[in-house]
């Protein structure tokens, strides 16, 4: 335990406790002179004190707290559930019982423990205990013998499917919608390695995906010369971007070599494009025996080379994301192929092009300073776009606009396709913007600029004459007017849809959807039978929103979680269901202020915004392990806690600029390492 | 997060070894038997269709027990149907009889368990679904050994209220304990899939030459893997096996086991992915028509949505609502009469299906007689959440292997398992227990 890397520091916050909760966030105010001033009444799901004090653990005072609230049913020879506080009585059994301290902090922290007939512990009680307990977990998880997360065998998603195809052969054409649709475990997105899943009907479906794309390749005359003559990265046709892509030589012209020859080298090179590695002579002969059989049925030379790929785009070298495996005892660094490989899924949601192949093969991505000459490149590059719109749209639930959640029709019957994917894609589009420009990460929740077409500066009611520039049907960068609060995310069209009922907004949906997604702190599901609002009444405007939440939360069981989210919640009712604005609502006028259990009062989308920067080490670790768990695609593990921690660090000590938190997870161990394998 | 081995990582350690005689021994008894002699006459179909969400309790369960069963207000859609549907009273599956409210009891719909709870890494429904012991015995039978389809894609995200992966809540069809079956929701892909398995596709030489060569990559790949990344190439492996038997299946001389009264009609090729949620029911409903009426599938699940569905159903009169919200009703009125109004939309759409199926005349009656179709919800009142006394709606006649057209109330917490037990042997798939199964009922049987 006492090996680790990180400082004492943070456990100071939980050791505090008990008596003089208060004075812990003092500490933390005094800590962080030189933060805002607000910083010190920060939310008690709790702002990190930067830098204080290192203090020695005191697991004693931990012990009795569990001991004082839990061993009724817990402790003293009762082991109800068939635990007992005893049990971990150790530092040690942070490692070794770390999943039962995980259930502990889960069971206290979503108030299931200490159930309603026992006596309730305070809540200054509860949060220092939840608090220690994350802190000391990731103390443990700094520990180099603690095991490393896995880094498994993974096939494409759709979307890197998609990505994958379009790049290899240089056509725009969405192979992938014949694909099953995919869900999301881990840390919630579609590349975690757990839930990607093989079903009977993939290979069919992957044949069929294959035969089209490489039909339509077929069809472009110059996807098709490029293919078959085995020239690289032509074609593509992207807009924008580096655009200056080398190609390979030209290989001889084809008169002088025999057809055999020409389809070896135009497989070698699909190959080993589509492998996202060399390949050897024993990969390629039986592609070629595919070729010569087309060829003699009668197929053409470039007929005969497009069946041959289908063998390819079937294999599950093509499918699936392979590294070799470690069999050694300790984690060891990624070849710098398997890390292009890494770079380009994190950063595209593609394959490696030319160039990062050109740089692994040079093994350059070895050198600290030409990885990060690499990924600055990437993050240039056009092709950010699309991971960037796959993990903003999957973080924010935006990505269901026009898959599951649709605003509602006969609401808004001029919510059209162009304006829904406008309202999906906006928050993917001011996230590249920042990744793209090494903005601050803020600027999510704060920023004088955001993304627009002519359909959203509509929905947004801003006057066209207070705009520069040019707006168009696609989305494009404006630099908003002074005053404007659609510099955020909170604002934003689409996070309003997927945080409103369809006919209604719902202060307690939008609370929940700023703690889950921006501060990472989940609510428990209301108990059963907790009464609802009167649809009716709301609708017709008989009780405002506000009257009935205030009935609502006279009930003790629901305030304890409703005071902390409807106050933000409230904070946004001036927007509606889709994010216009409103003075207000069938009730009469709209009061956005609204009071936190600590006294805070969040006065509006402004106030909201302030609250949040008032936390925006919360939310940037929130942003970086949702970051890091895309960029690994697979839940986080324990030992990952402590690369987060570094990673948050490095991006605080960079003043939040986003560069800082690419870098800082390309550079951590997880995304850098492979663990031995199971055998 | 998690340091032990995982319950999947150990499944996956011993790869198909381990797995298999699990397997094996879910396998229905009668399996080795041939499939030749019983199996021969008017094919026997399955399908469950699946409803998230529960139903409004009070207007759901019809007052008369037995064939003079007189419908509820929300069984109204079945009146002209009487003879052909039986309510079942009274069961439950007791293994989802906890964790949260809804995932349990999609995941564990059809296979009677308990779902392990995760954010994906442990995915384990706890069995293999009914439907899908179905489609392992018939599987030589038919083009296609099942069908899954859903109007809903499958729901992104991890739960972080409860803490399950939605991928639970978007399945209801388990080939194994590990292996959730994709849906297709789109009708014109589902029904091109019809056509070419019934066809045998474009180029089923071609295409078998390519399936070898995938053959050898993967041997060669699992080869160099641990044995946690093997399950993964062994899954792929299956699923080209899969296409490998679809293809041989079509080229196999003497044509299929049934002759088919209809081939599939490739002009009649549906819209490929209609906004309107109603429009995409009814085109995937069609859907199984033509794969039961073409004998491409005799088993097919189908999902109206998935669990915690928010569909807005305002396209239905009265209805302001998305579902999930309204079916915590709290007992106002108000909701009450939206989720009524949603639930008898979609016993509407039962109705559509099976009235499709007995206007197709087979045999000495029709589609329908020669069919099982299922229809319910993993829950009873969708604002408590419970799941006993399901909501359990019986069509068909099962090839005259079952009594159809009553409502049968049984003791109350009977296990719903039992009625699987009952439509399995049906099904010509008998086993002799199910999950938490009890026996047989008694009452349905002919």
């Amino acid at each position: 335990m006492r090996r680790s890397c990180r400082p004492w520091a943070l456990l100071t916050i939980g050791l505090i406790f008990p008596a003089t909760l208060p004075s812990r966030f003092n500490a933390a105010s005094v800590a962080s002179a030189d933060e805002p001033a607000a910083i010190a009444e920060a939310s008690r799901a709790g702002t990190a004190a930067p830098h204080p004090e290192p203090v020695p653990l005191e697991m004693p005072v931990v012990q009795s707290l569990l001991a004082t609230h839990c061993t009724d049913c817990h402790g003293g020879g009762a082991d109800e559930g068939g635990f007992a506080v005893e049990s971990l009585a150790e530092l040690s059994t942070l490692v070794s019982d770390f999943d039962t301290w995980q259930i502990v902090r889960q069971r206290i922290h979503d108030m299931e423990m200490p159930p309603a007939s026992s006596e309730p512990i305070p809540d200054g009680d509860r949060d220092a205990l939840v608090q220690w307990i994350d802190q000391a977990i990731r103390q443990a998880a700094c520990d180099p013998s603690i095991p490393r997360g896995p880094a498994p065998l993974r096939r494409l998603t759709r979307n890197e499917y998609r990505n994958t195809i379009r790049d290899l052969l240089g056509i725009h054409f969405d192979a992938s919608h014949v694909l099953p649709s995919e869900g999301s475990g881990g840390e919630g997105f579609d590349n975690a390695a757990e839930v990607l899943l093989i079903s009977p009907l993939h290979a069919e479906k992957y044949l069929d995906a294959a035969k089209m794309a490489l039909e339509h390749a077929e069809r472009d005359e110059r996807a098709r010369q490029n293919l078959t003559l085995g020239r690289t990265d032509r074609g593509r046709g992207r807009r924008g971007g580096s655009g200056d892509r080398p190609q390979e030589s030209s290989p001889p012209a084809a008169a002088e070599v025999d057809d055999e020859t020409r389809a070896h080298r135009a497989l070698q090179q699909f190959a080993q494009r589509a492998y996202r590695r060399p390949v050897n002579d024993e990969e390629i002969t039986p592609l070629v025996q595919l070729y010569k059989a087309a060829r003699a049925d009668g197929g053409t030379f470039e007929s005969a080379c497009f069946y041959a790929m289908q063998g390819v785009l079937i294999s599950p070298h093509f499918l699936f994301r392979v590294e070799s495996p470690n069999e050694t005892e300790q984690s060891v660094p990624l070849t710098d192929q398997e890390l292009a490989v890494r770079l380009s899924y994190f950063l595209w949601e593609s394959m490696p092009d030319d160039a990062l192949r050109r740089a692994a093969d040079a093994g350059e991505l070895s050198d600290p300073e030409k990885l990060r000459a690499q990924v600055l490149r990437m993050l240039g590059d056009t092709r950010l776009l699309d991971a960037s719109l796959s993990f903003t749209g999957q973080w924010l639930g935006t990505a269901e606009l026009g898959r599951t959640r649709f605003p509602d029709p006969e609401l808004y019957p001029w919510i059209d396709d162009p304006t829904r994917t406008a309202m999906r894609d906006q928050p993917g589009y001011v996230f590249a913007e920042i990744l793209r420009t090494n903005a601050s990460l803020l600027e999510l929740i704060d920023a004088d600029w955001t993304f627009l077409t002519t359909e959203l500066v509509r929905l947004y009611k801003i006057p066209r004459d207070q705009l520069q520039g040019e707006i168009r049907q696609h989305l494009v960068r404006v630099q908003l007017p002074e005053g404007s609060i659609r510099g955020s995310l909170l604002t934003m069209s689409g996070v309003m849809a997927v945080a409103s009922y369809p006919k209604r907004t719902s202060p307690v949906l939008r609370g929940v959807w700023v703690l889950d997604n921006l501060l990472g702190s989940p609510s428990p599901p209301p108990p059963p039978d907790v009464p609802l609002l009167d649809e009716e009444q709301v609708e017709s405007g008989a009780l405002s929103l506000r009257e009935q939440f205030a009935v609502h939360r006279a009930n003790p069981t629901c305030a304890t979680c409703h005071d902390r989210l409807d106050p933000i919640g409230f904070a946004l009712e001036n927007l509606d269901m889709v994010g216009r604005w409103r003075d207000n609502d069938p009730a009469g006028p709209i009061d956005a202020s609204a009071q936190l259990p600590n006294g805070k009062v969040i006065d509006g989308i402004e106030g909201l915004k302030q609250h949040l920067l008032d936390q925006r080490d919360v939310f940037i670790e929130q942003l970086a392990r949702k970051l890091l768990g895309y960029a690994l695609g697979r839940g986080l593990v324990a030992a990952d806690l402590c690369a987060l921690d570094t990673i948050v660090q490095r991006v605080r000590d960079a003043d939040y600029q986003a560069h800082e938190l690419v870098l800082a997870i390309i550079e951590s161990e997880p995304f850098r390492t492979k663990p031995r394998i199971q055998l | 997060m998690s340091f032990s081995i995982s319950r999947r990582t150990l499944l996956r350690g011993t790869g198909v070894a381990l797995a298999l005689p699990w397997l094996e021994a879910m396998r229905p008894v009668a399996a080795h038997a041939g499939p030749a002699a019983e199996l021969s006459g008017p094919p026997v179909r399955f399908a469950a269709l699946y409803m998230p969400n529960g139903i409004r309790a009070d207007t759901w369960t019809p007052a008369q027990e037995g064939f003079d069963w007189q419908p509820s207000q929300t069984l109204q859609p079945l009146a002209e149907l009487r003879s052909d549907v039986s309510v079942l009273t009274g069961l439950w599956h007791k293994a989802t009889n906890t964790g949260d409210g809804h995932y349990v009891k999609t995941g564990g719909w059809l296979t009677g368990t308990t779902i392990t709870k995760t954010a994906g890494i442990d995915l384990n429904s706890g069995g293999v679904s009914m439907d899908q012991l179905v489609a392992a015995r018939l599987a030589e039978i038919t083009p296609l050994p099942s069908m899954e389809l859903g109007a809903e894609p499958v729901s992104k995200g991890v739960d972080g209220n409860v803490g399950y992966t939605r991928v639970y809540g978007s399945h209801v069809s388990w080939r194994s304990p590990t292996q959730p079956l994709p849906k297709e929701i789109n009708p014109k892909l589902a029904f091109e899939r019809l056509v070419r398995a019934s066809s045998g596709g474009g180029s089923p030489r071609a295409d078998r030459s390519l399936l070898d060569q995938v053959r050898e990559d993967a041997g060669q790949l699992r080869a160099r893997l641990g044995s946690s990344d093997r399950y993964r190439v062994d899954e792929y492996l299956e699923s080209v096996r899969a296409l490998e038997q679809r293809l041989d299946r079509a080229a196999r001389p003497g044509g299929p086991a049934w002759k088919p009264l209809a081939p599939l009609d490739p002009a009649q090729a549906p819209e490929s992915d209609p906004a309107d949620h109603a429009e995409r029911v009814r085109l995937l409903l069609d859907v199984i028509v033509m794969a039961f009426q073409t004998d491409t599938t005799r088993v097919c699940t189908f999902m109206f949505g998935n669990a915690v569905s928010g569909m807005n159903f305002s396209f239905l009169d009265g209805v302001s609502s998305g579902h999930h919200q309204v079916s915590h009703h709290q007992n106002e009125e108000d909701n009450l009469r939206q989720y009524e109004r949603i639930t008898r939309w979609h016993v509407e759409q039962y109705a559509y299906l099976l009235d499709r199926l007995r206007q197709i005349p087979e045999g000495e009656g029709n589609v329908l007689d020669n069919s099982l179709i299922l229809f319910g919800s993993g829950l009873r009142d969708g604002n408590s959440h419970s799941p006993v006394d399901l909501p359990v709606l019986l069509a068909g006649k099962g090839g005259g292997r079952i009594r159809s057209g009553q409502h049968v109330r049984c003791e109350a917490k009977t296990p719903m398992s039992n009625l699987f037990v009952t439509m399995l042997d049906a099904l010509h798939t008998p086993v002799d227990r199910f999950a938490d199964s009890t026996g047989a009922i008694k009452e349905l049987l002919a």
